[in-house]
């Protein structure tokens, strides 16, 4: 059975999804891909459906090793990688011979990176999600992220995708690889860089901060915190946000919530955060720049703008429809490679 | 039949509160509030809207998630969008969720008194090497452990919302006399079924997972678990009695599960 290998774990190397659904009532925080953008791009490559298991990488990313041919895609943030020692580029479908060994390297521009595997990763479901839990221990590979040695069992593409990976490997030497020329447009690639901006729409408690905080929360460059990670993006700036001490009671909260604690240093709620919060929510970054929060790292500063809840909408819809028009042109074009 | 007096009492008793204000949560959820500050007038009104919206679900809904004072309706603005243009509601998805509920709250109002949920007898054993703080407690508030204990285990606590962890109630009703602080440092692993005390609340870790709660007792129900159906065992508006137990029973309990 073909499988993947683990040479070198990397950083922090975690399984993900599109996360749980319909268990925060239990208090289970709902997870998934921080970029979950780059992680459908990733699926669309192979020709996986959309929402199947990935695996994200942080930072510093694993050597991998892959036992049969196979289709891979690899997206997310500017990271170094080479496929048996040679350099090959992100965001395209790339076609592995039985043995290859994948280095992904440290991250130039931006955070994370998804390897999505055709067929999929074999990995068990835990509350309907194959997302990696690492707090609790549960999901993904054995609820931890990857060590050295871990082998993970793949399951078997589409046949249409078989039939691909057996024409474009066959005659493939041991040591080569085969990409295609085609791939992700800049639609679908999050927005990565020293100074970005990031919109939202006014948050659950924005009234209770003075008309003058207001126009300053918006008018403030923050920079991202070392102590970032998948339950939270933690923001500095020169200031701190003034917040009044309020006797609000702890409500449901869930990712793209900006909050802000009693030291005035907001912090941007990710996937793995809490499903309950008691500080000042004082904007909601919009569905649609929620990849390019998951692709922040340490040292890189944002500006926030404020939109109508209408536009953040609208751009959240047009947005799934262009996701949805790459997944149908990778197929047509996949079956066009077919024919030939 | 000596359940029927109790009904009727119900009945009268039930005051309904005022209607909530039904506000966006950014455009993918909607938030119902009857009210910013605790209030627990209000169980009764978030059970019976959750109980609602779990036995009929709105268009596109994920869930719905109570808290102390409103309850959270995720959604999927996809399916909503499909929904309004169905439907000719062309509309913003999160303004036809809005219109949904709103409906439905008027709709179906609530006859009874929901607040009281099921009670769970919690059995602990208090002290010793299952609860290491007790001592430290009892010292901090000028009291014997026996007294800790008995403070502890006498009222019946409700459950307000679950949070911080999968599974771990938020429990109201914590004896003013028994509020104290948490530790100055959090235990890097604290185990699962450990009972403790942070400032106003008492609380249960349903996993092993790090905290500053100053830990008087463990017990040996499972609170969570990624194998049951549902994973947690208390929702919001049940209710918890702590059982005082030997350590010689709960050594015996724990060994026979």
């Amino acid at each position: 059975m073909a499988e993947m290998e683990v040479l070198r774990p990397g950083l922090f190397s975690v399984f993900q999804d599109r996360g749980r659904v319909g268990v925060q009532k239990y208090g289970v925080p709902a997870g998934g891909a921080m970029d979950e953008l780059s992680m459908e791009a990733a699926n669309a490559l192979v020709g996986n459906n959309r929402g199947t298991a990935v695996l994200e990488m942080t930072i510093s990313g694993p050597t991998l090793q892959f036992s049969e041919a196979g289709l891979i895609a690899v997206c997310g943030g500017d990271f170094e990688m080479t496929v048996n020692g040679k350099s090959v580029p992100l965001w395209r479908p790339i076609f592995i011979a039985a043995g290859t060994i994948l280095r992904i390297g440290h991250v130039h521009r931006g955070c994370r990176l998804y390897l999505a595997v055709a067929g999929g990763f074999q990995l068990p479901e835990t509350l309907g999600s194959a997302s990696t839990y690492v707090k609790a221990g549960f999901g993904g590979w054995q609820g931890r992220p990857l060590q050295q040695g871990d082998r993970i069992a793949l399951s078997d593409p589409k046949d249409c995708i078989q039939e691909l990976i057996r024409r474009r490997s066959e005659g493939l030497p041991r040591e080569t690889v085969r990409f295609e020329q085609w791939g992700a447009g800049r639609e679908l690639i999050p927005r990565i860089g020293k100074h970005l901006m990031i919109r939202a729409v006014k948050g659950m408690e924005y009234e209770q901060f003075s008309p003058e905080e207001q126009d300053r929360f918006w008018s403030r460059v923050y920079t991202v915190r070392p102590q970032s990670d998948r339950m939270g993006v933690r923001l500095r700036s020169a200031d701190s946000v003034e917040t009044r001490s309020s006797d609000m009671v702890s409500e449901s909260v869930m990712a793209g919530t900006v909050q802000v604690p009693a030291d005035g240093q907001p912090i941007i709620l990710m996937k793995d955060c809490q499903t309950s919060g008691g500080y000042p929510r004082i904007a909601q970054i919009i569905a649609a720049d929620l990849p390019v929060i998951g692709q922040l790292s340490p040292g890189v500063r944002i500006s926030l703008r404020p939109i109508p809840l209408e536009d953040a909408e609208d751009l959240y819809i047009l947005q799934q429809v262009e996701l949805e028009q790459f997944r149908q042109g990778v197929q047509l074009r996949m079956k066009m490679e077919r024919m030939v | 039949m000596n359940v029927e007096p109790e009904v009727i009492r119900r009945m009268n008793d039930y005051k309904e509160p005022r209607f909530p204000a039904i506000e966006p949560y950014g455009e993918r959820a909607v938030t119902v509030r009857w009210s910013r500050v605790m209030d627990e007038g209000l169980l009764s009104a978030i059970r019976a809207l959750l109980f609602e919206l779990e036995q009929h679900p709105l268009p596109g809904m994920i869930e719905a998630v109570g808290a102390y004072a409103s309850v959270t309706i995720y959604f999927d603005p996809l399916r909503l969008y499909s929904f309004g243009r169905a439907h000719s509601r062309p509309n913003s998805p999160v303004n036809i969720m809005i219109g949904l509920i709103r409906e439905r709250l008027e709709r179906k109002r609530p006859q009874e008194d929901w607040s009281k949920g099921p009670i769970h007898r919690i059995p602990v054993c208090y002290g010793g090497r299952w609860g290491p703080d007790l001592e430290d407690v009892a010292e901090i508030h000028g009291m014997h452990p026996d007294d800790v204990i008995h403070m502890h285990s006498e009222p019946i606590y409700d459950v307000n919302m679950l949070g911080f962890a999968p599974g771990f109630p938020y429990l109201g009703g914590l004896p003013a006399g028994l509020e104290t602080p948490r530790l100055q440092t959090p235990r890097t692993s604290v185990a699962a079924g450990s009972v403790g005390i942070a400032d106003k609340q008492t609380g249960i870790y349903p996993l092993e997972i790090p905290g500053g709660w100053r830990i008087i007792g463990r017990t040996y129900t499972t609170l969570f678990s990624i194998q049951s159906e549902p994973p947690a065992l208390l929702q919001p508006g049940d209710r918890i009695q702590f059982m005082p137990i030997s350590e010689t029973e709960f050594d015996r309990k724990r060994r026979d599960r």
